[in-house]
């Protein structure tokens, strides 16, 4: 057993441990080029893919998976945009993406709860969907994208402000998770569903939350693209999916959720998928290897991290 | 029970105090950056712009005996424009001077153009040319937070965006065509036609749906050259003749609707976008195959529609980049007007960089960022598609290295400038034929 316990915790330091080494490596090869401005940039770049995987830890917990977080931050981020060029209020523009992530995040959970159906398959309904949205919305303003004037978000576009945004939500999200009852039904749906079910536990309510709370990240997020390039395209925050997927996994996330999930993965992931970018970046690789590389990353990481879940699981 | 949750409670508190730490530290970033020159200061400019001061001795010179390292940002790194751009570039430039050139991705949106900044500058590039404009005000100010010298080549900024960044230091400048070029250009393509008889036309807006206004320009153009060519006032677009009144309507709409064009001299069919798969390519087929029309103007990208399959007899007309493909569409007579760039023409925007980058930036009198007018070349016959090619190879490039090193400026002459704008300005095949 004590043997056991050293093997999850090696287990358990490996992505802190990669991190490290990760941003060791970049500093290394930034030498003196490093400055203030290149964490900033890191940061920068950061953020985003943070927020969104920082909310979806609640999901990934439950043993679901939403793939189509992407295109949720697309909609949601035009949508506010049109807002804001209708009214040019910048909170109530905020309150519309989140208002719109949290929607679309319930409209996902609530027809695999409600229909009964798996939820991924709910989600690459909503992937196609939601991508139908982007161009019928930005169609919608006769153009191909929709922007809002710099100026309105200036004030905005910092470090600071991004970094206070990240740490409000995953404070709020780390105080849910692990000293709310809600983090632990969640982790014990994701680790046993059939038995989590049998003590009672609304595994469609705890979907739900799950899916409400990825929705206020997304929300966020949206924000958070706006303030960074105000002018949207069918292409906006394409990338956000899968990059939250590698992130969360790449953090030390077990793939089937369950008790060893944790909000700091999301972190984590984040931060080391952004400097493994620089890296490739700083060594002229193009992105087309940069992705290859994340990929092995993510199915060498996934076999570990599944060799003593696979073990240890109970049957179901 | 109590203890551990303490604890947690501890380790929560000081990551949090650890991150609000990080953004505070984050906030005086700018104050502390070092240029991306490395303050090689060369040419002392200071009273008046362009004192001849020497320089010291023991400071290397950009793109001479240190290496410039440019970021250059496409949104389009496949057509014969940019492959004719780059070829210039990394083929020609590279070799004659000290310089890198680090190409982003092919860039889809203003997200994109931002990190792939960020990452030139984890690369180490001292400056940056764009040839992608999803964003160029979040281009700049990103540029200019970071230090880092800023150029645009084949475009100008519109007016406000000028006016609003002419004075950031690290804004270089921008040499293309004005917006005024792009719209004689379009209505001298349009006119042509008309002048040959033709009054049935499928017009390309290419990016105007992404509100890139040199090309809404390019086709207000067109529209503008068709109200003017029917003398009884019949034909108007949305109501209006004039040049402002036609570029807002296709501004309302990001777009041209052919329904809008009135009288009965001219029809016109409209397709735009720059999307470049299946369904596209089988709507531009669909609408050249459409019985009756007898030219396609394209805003850029003609060499779309030879692919498309244009039946015989639709002449095709197009503003582009001299390359292969237009002059073997030309000697195949499918392509009959070309209003082109040549790839040597983003020769003079590499000096303006370079100047700056060895700290004699060129300037306008009032100390602004220059902008400067470079219009195309034009040709009507595969001879004269032939000599532009010609001149726009890296074998025998219009602007050679001879030329371009007149306007580098050295601590004996630092080039003003009106020497440079007189140089760019003078962009005919024959005034750069008597440079040489």
């Amino acid at each position: 057993m004590k043997k056991l316990n050293i093997k999850s915790r090696i287990i358990e330091i490996v992505p802190i441990v990669a991190m490290l080494l990760l941003l060791a490596a970049y500093l290394i090869m930034m030498g003196d080029r490093f400055s203030l401005y290149m964490f900033e940039t890191v940061l920068n770049q950061t953020v985003i893919t943070a927020v969104v995987a920082t909310g979806a830890v609640f999901i990934y917990t439950t043993g679901a998976f939403d793939i189509a977080l992407g295109s949720a931050v697309a909609v949601s981020a035009i949508t506010g945009a049109m807002v804001y060029n209708r009214t040019g209020n910048i909170v109530l523009t905020l309150l519309t993406m989140v208002g719109v992530g949290v929607l679309i995040e319930l409209i996902d959970s609530s027809l695999a709860a409600f229909l009964n159906l798996p939820v991924f398959v709910t989600t690459i309904a909503m992937l196609s969907v939601l991508g139908s949205l982007v161009k019928i919305l930005i169609a919608s303003t006769g153009g191909a994208k929709v922007t809002i004037p710099r100026d309105a978000v200036r004030a905005l576009d910092n470090s600071t402000f991004r970094l206070v945004v990240l740490v409000i939500f995953v404070a709020i999200c780390v105080f849910l998770y692990n000293y709310t009852a809600l983090g632990r039904r969640e982790k014990f749906l994701g680790g046993n569903p059939v038995c989590a079910k049998l003590t009672g536990i609304s595994v469609k309510t705890l979907s739900i939350i799950a899916f409400v709370i990825t929705g206020v990240g997304v929300g966020l997020a949206a924000f958070l693209t706006v303030v960074r390039a105000p002018t949207i395209t069918n292409s906006t925050a394409s990338s956000i999916g899968l990059d939250v997927i590698v992130a969360i996994v790449f953090g030390g996330m077990p793939a089937s959720g369950g008790a060893r999930s944790k909000i700091s993965a999301a972190l984590i992931g984040s931060i080391s998928m952004v400097l493994l970018s620089q890296i490739m970046t700083i060594l002229n690789y193009t992105a087309g290897v940069s992705q290859l590389v994340k990929s092995i990353l993510f199915l060498a990481v996934v076999t570990l991290s599944g060799m003593k879940g696979r073990k240890a699981m109970l049957t179901r | 029970m109590m203890k551990k949750r303490l604890k947690k409670l501890l380790s929560m508190a000081m990551a949090v105090t650890m991150m609000a730490a990080v953004a505070l530290t984050g906030c005086g970033g700018n104050d502390q950056k070092e240029p991306n020159n490395g303050g090689n200061n060369v040419v002392d400019t200071e009273n008046g712009g362009g004192q001849d001061t020497p320089a010291p001795a023991d400071v290397d010179t950009y793109g001479i005996d240190k290496t410039a390292k440019i970021g250059v940002l496409v949104s389009d790194a496949s057509t014969a424009e940019a492959v004719g751009f780059r070829a210039y570039y990394e083929d020609y430039l590279a070799n004659q001077y000290d310089i890198e050139f680090i190409y982003s991705e092919e860039l889809a949106d203003a997200e994109g153009e931002i990190g792939a900044i960020e990452n030139f500058i984890s690369q180490g590039c001292n400056a940056v040319i764009s040839f992608s404009s999803f964003d160029r005000p979040g281009q700049i100010e990103t540029c200019d937070a970071a230090q880092l010298y800023y150029a645009v080549a084949t475009g100008v900024l519109t007016d406000e965006q000028y006016e609003t960044y002419k004075g950031y230091e690290y804004y270089v400048g921008s040499i293309g065509p004005s917006l005024q070029e792009e719209f004689d250009t379009g209505y001298a393509m349009a006119e042509h036609f008309i002048g040959k008889g033709d009054n049935n036309f499928l017009i390309f807006g290419g990016a105007a749906a992404y509100g890139t206004e040199m090309h809404i320009y390019r086709v207000a153009g067109m529209l503008a050259a068709m109200c003017a060519a029917d003398e009884s006032g019949a034909t108007t677009y949305d109501g209006v003749t004039d040049q402002d009144g036609i570029i807002g309507a296709i501004y309302s709409s990001m777009g041209v609707d052919p329904s809008k064009l009135s009288g009965d001299m001219f029809t016109i069919s409209y397709v735009q976008g720059y999307n470049m798969d299946d369904a596209w390519f089988g709507e531009i087929a669909e609408k050249v195959n459409t019985p009756g029309v007898q030219a396609v103007l394209a805003v850029g990208n003609g060499s779309d529609f030879f692919s498309a399959m244009a039946p015989e007899g639709v002449e095709i007309a197009s503003v582009d980049t001299f390359v292969e493909d237009y002059k073997t569409a030309m000697d195949n007579n499918q392509l009959h007007y070309m209003a082109g760039k040549f790839a040597p023409s983003n020769g003079p925007i590499v000096v303006a960089v370079l100047n700056a980058l060895n700290g004699a930036p060129i300037r306008t009198a009032d100390g602004s960022a220059f902008t400067i007018n470079q219009g195309y070349w034009v040709a009507t016959s595969a001879d004269e598609c032939a000599t532009y090619l010609e001149a726009g190879s890296v074998e025998s490039p219009a602007y050679t290295k001879d030329i371009l090193d007149k306007y580098v400026s050295t601590s004996e002459n630092v080039v003003s400038f009106d020497e440079f704008e007189a140089f760019v300005g003078a962009y005919s095949y024959e005034e750069i034929q008597a440079l040489k």
